[in-house]
């Protein structure tokens, strides 16, 4: 029997903990913010890295995205870093996410043109803060031109009620599902590792 | 021991063709262009071109063009070169604070007295008034009194009688009738008219010709219309040419915008709106107003938001004029970073957002920021963009939960959800007008997420007031 057939091995290579040679090392000092989910947190290495940008499938709104804005808000929060808003679903709520330090903007009622004009001008002005989106399905070529501008330690998030599957220069693609409460997580893409499914989360109240 | 030169009391710049060095730029050097008065159709100014082919200040129209073939003529405009003067006077009220205009000859007369301290020569006030004139003809004289100063009479270098020798009459700010009858008496020159004795000059002249000579030996004082700067800036420059498109008119409201720039500078003022006023042929005006989330003081960063604000503006007319005007200003406020170097972070973002907000409207980009209430929706107000939120003013207890996202409340039927935990109860104060109990909770949608809703008493509905997944 071939040893990669043993069902640990197996196992391991599905949740994406084994990777076959010539994989790509992880840079574990790049500074990440914690998903908010141990397995998620597991399978990238830490969490989403800063300085990228980060497409998260949703199946509708508020299903558990939420939290994965508690890190980076909060290491928003410490630094007096900016915090751009680009078409929130709801309004955000400064007492219910502790926010105090962090300089806020929430730009609403955009038109695709015109969330992809102010989002270009904020990748190429800041290099620090967090960039939340909410959009039905941004072009790939406004995600290549992002992705190219993105320096330093600008975190970039993309909501999206879209399940694409076409090809993006996100720097890693999450999707969510849930049903009855319970949460299922896929990396679609991440860096040095392969696609993993099935990360079961149970939904918890912010 | 070398005694430094002691700055003289008085300076006056006349300037010769302010008109015609304005208009000039319209032709080239080696074209002959005279300014002509409608008036008596004589040559007011000319340039080198043109006396280079024998044309003269004062001569017929009519002689020069006989003198040249290819003359081009513009009638004088008074009310321009009054505009451009003024112009000049503001910025030499960068330097010199005393000045006083004179647009019947236009000149300027500058008071030096008070600037010992600043100029220690001569030769440095010469070097500062050229500084604000490059390009510009003009005579400068110093002088101990302000006439012989407008009259070209450098008293300070050399006897009053030996330089008024060649100062004519004619010259004189004196009424025409007043300077026949002294040319008719043999007083042509300023010396001969000095050496009349003031009795026979009053009795025969008039008081207008003694107080002349009471101004040139200083023994009277010269009314004079000191330059007292307005409180806006409000500027125009007309175009060398219609203007059909934004990008013709770049150049100019660059040009604006940099003697904005000087004047917030000179001031220390920092600017948070101003208006551009586009004025077509037959006189329709066009405004473009520019709001600033941040004040500003650099071209720079006005152009930068002019230009995304004409980006998106459709000129209605060809455009002749360009204006700028501005009013609303605030103090300069000095920022310190302390011993960290300034990041490119903390001006950069000041200019993203107010070219954000001048792009897509202020009611479109915003902040929040904590204010005291008791309802949830109340605790917290817009605010101008990259607002820090605060930790004051909220009248939340310590310790009470909050979703972190608020919707409008909206009705539920509560059979579709699925409650946890205890209630909260907010009620607003009995001294409000509408005066509110909610019971708040948490609950599950069938799709398990989760929402914050609350049961009001008084209508015994539940409502969705937040989302907390």
């Amino acid at each position: 029997m071939n040893s990669l057939q043993h069902p640990a091995l197996q196992t391991m290579l599905q949740r994406g903990q084994l990777f076959r040679g010539q994989q790509h090392i992880v840079e574990t000092n790049q500074q990440r913010a914690s998903t908010g989910y141990p397995q998620l947190d597991q399978v990238l290495a830490g969490g989403l890295p800063y300085g990228q940008l980060h497409e998260v499938q949703l199946p509708g709104l508020f299903c558990g995205e939420t939290a994965l804005l508690r890190a980076p808000l909060q290491s928003a929060e410490r630094a007096n870093h900016p915090v751009f808003w680009f078409n929130p679903p709801a309004q955000p709520h400064v007492s219910g996410m502790g926010l105090s330090h962090a300089r806020h903007t929430l730009l609403q009622g955009l038109e695709d043109d015109e969330l992809t004009w102010a989002v270009s001008q904020v990748v190429s002005e800041l290099s620090t803060g967090v960039v939340c989106i909410w959009h039905p399905n941004l072009p790939a070529q406004a995600v290549r031109q992002w992705q190219r501008r993105l320096h330093g330690e600008l975190l970039l998030l993309v909501f999206t009620c879209h399940m694409n599957n076409e090809a993006r220069a996100y720097h890693s693609r999450l999707r969510l599902q849930l049903e009855q409460g319970q949460l299922s997580w896929d990396v679609l893409k991440r860096p040095g590792g392969w696609p993993v499914y099935g990360l079961g989360e149970r939904l918890q109240a912010w | 021991m070398v005694v430094p030169a002691s700055i003289p009391p008085w300076a006056y710049i006349r300037c010769f063709q302010l008109y015609l060095e304005y208009i000039q730029r319209r032709y080239s050097d080696e074209q002959p262009v005279v300014v002509y008065e409608v008036t008596g159709l004589r040559v007011v100014q000319a340039n080198q071109a043109a006396i280079d082919c024998g044309v003269e200040v004062a001569m017929p129209l009519s002689d020069a063009w006989l003198l040249c073939d290819n003359l081009q003529t513009e009638q004088y405009d008074e009310a321009t070169e009054r505009q451009l003067l003024a112009d000049i006077a503001l910025a030499l009220y960068a330097d010199f604070a005393e000045i006083a205009q004179d647009p019947e000859h236009c000149g300027l007369w500058l008071r030096l007295q008070g600037l010992q301290r600043l100029y220690q020569d001569p030769g440095q006030v010469k070097h500062c008034i050229q500084t604000h004139l490059i390009g510009a003809s003009y005579q400068l004289t110093f002088a101990s009194n302000p006439r012989c100063a407008q009259l070209g009479l450098d008293d300070l270098q050399q006897p009053m009688a030996d330089v008024s020798q060649h100062c004519l009459v004619i010259n004189t700010p004196l009424e025409e009738t007043v300077k026949v009858r002294l040319l008719h008496m043999g007083v042509d020159t300023l010396d001969k008219l000095l050496k009349v004795p003031t009795t026979a000059l009053g009795k025969k002249f008039g008081a207008p010709v003694v107080r002349l000579v009471a101004e040139l030996r200083g023994q009277q004082t010269v009314p004079l219309q000191w330059l007292q700067p307005a409180d806006n800036f409000n500027h125009r420059v007309e175009l060398a040419a219609e203007a059909r498109s934004w990008a013709a008119l770049r150049f100019s409201c660059k040009r604006l915008l940099q003697m904005l720039q000087r004047y917030l500078q000179t001031r220390q003022l920092a600017l948070t709106r101003f208006l551009i006023v586009l004025t077509c042929r037959q006189g329709q005006h066009q405004q473009i107003p520019i709001q600033l989330a941040y004040p500003q003081t650099q071209a720079d960063d006005f152009f930068a938001l002019l230009q995304v604000a004409m980006e998106a503006t459709k000129l209605r007319a060809p455009v002749m004029y360009v204006q700028l005007e501005a009013q609303h200003f605030e103090q300069l406020q000095a920022t310190s970073y302390g011993f960290e170097p300034v990041t490119g972070e903390q001006t950069a973002l000041p200019a993203l957002l107010n070219r954000l907000q001048m792009k897509l409207g202020e009611a479109r980009v915003y902040g929040y920021r904590r204010k005291p209430g008791w309802m949830p929706e109340s605790q917290q107000e817009p605010a101008p963009a990259a607002s820090a939120p605060g930790t004051t003013g909220n009248l939340q207890a310590a310790g009470d939960w909050r979703p972190p996202w608020l919707v409008i409340p909206e009705v539920v039927d509560i059979n579709e959800w699925q409650l946890h935990g205890q209630p909260q109860r907010l009620q607003s104060p009995w001294w409000q007008p509408r005066s509110e109990q909610r019971d708040y909770m948490l609950a599950r949608d069938h799709h398990g997420r989760w929402g914050w809703l609350y049961f009001l008493a008084a209508e015994q509905r539940w409502y969705l007031h937040g989302w907390a997944s």
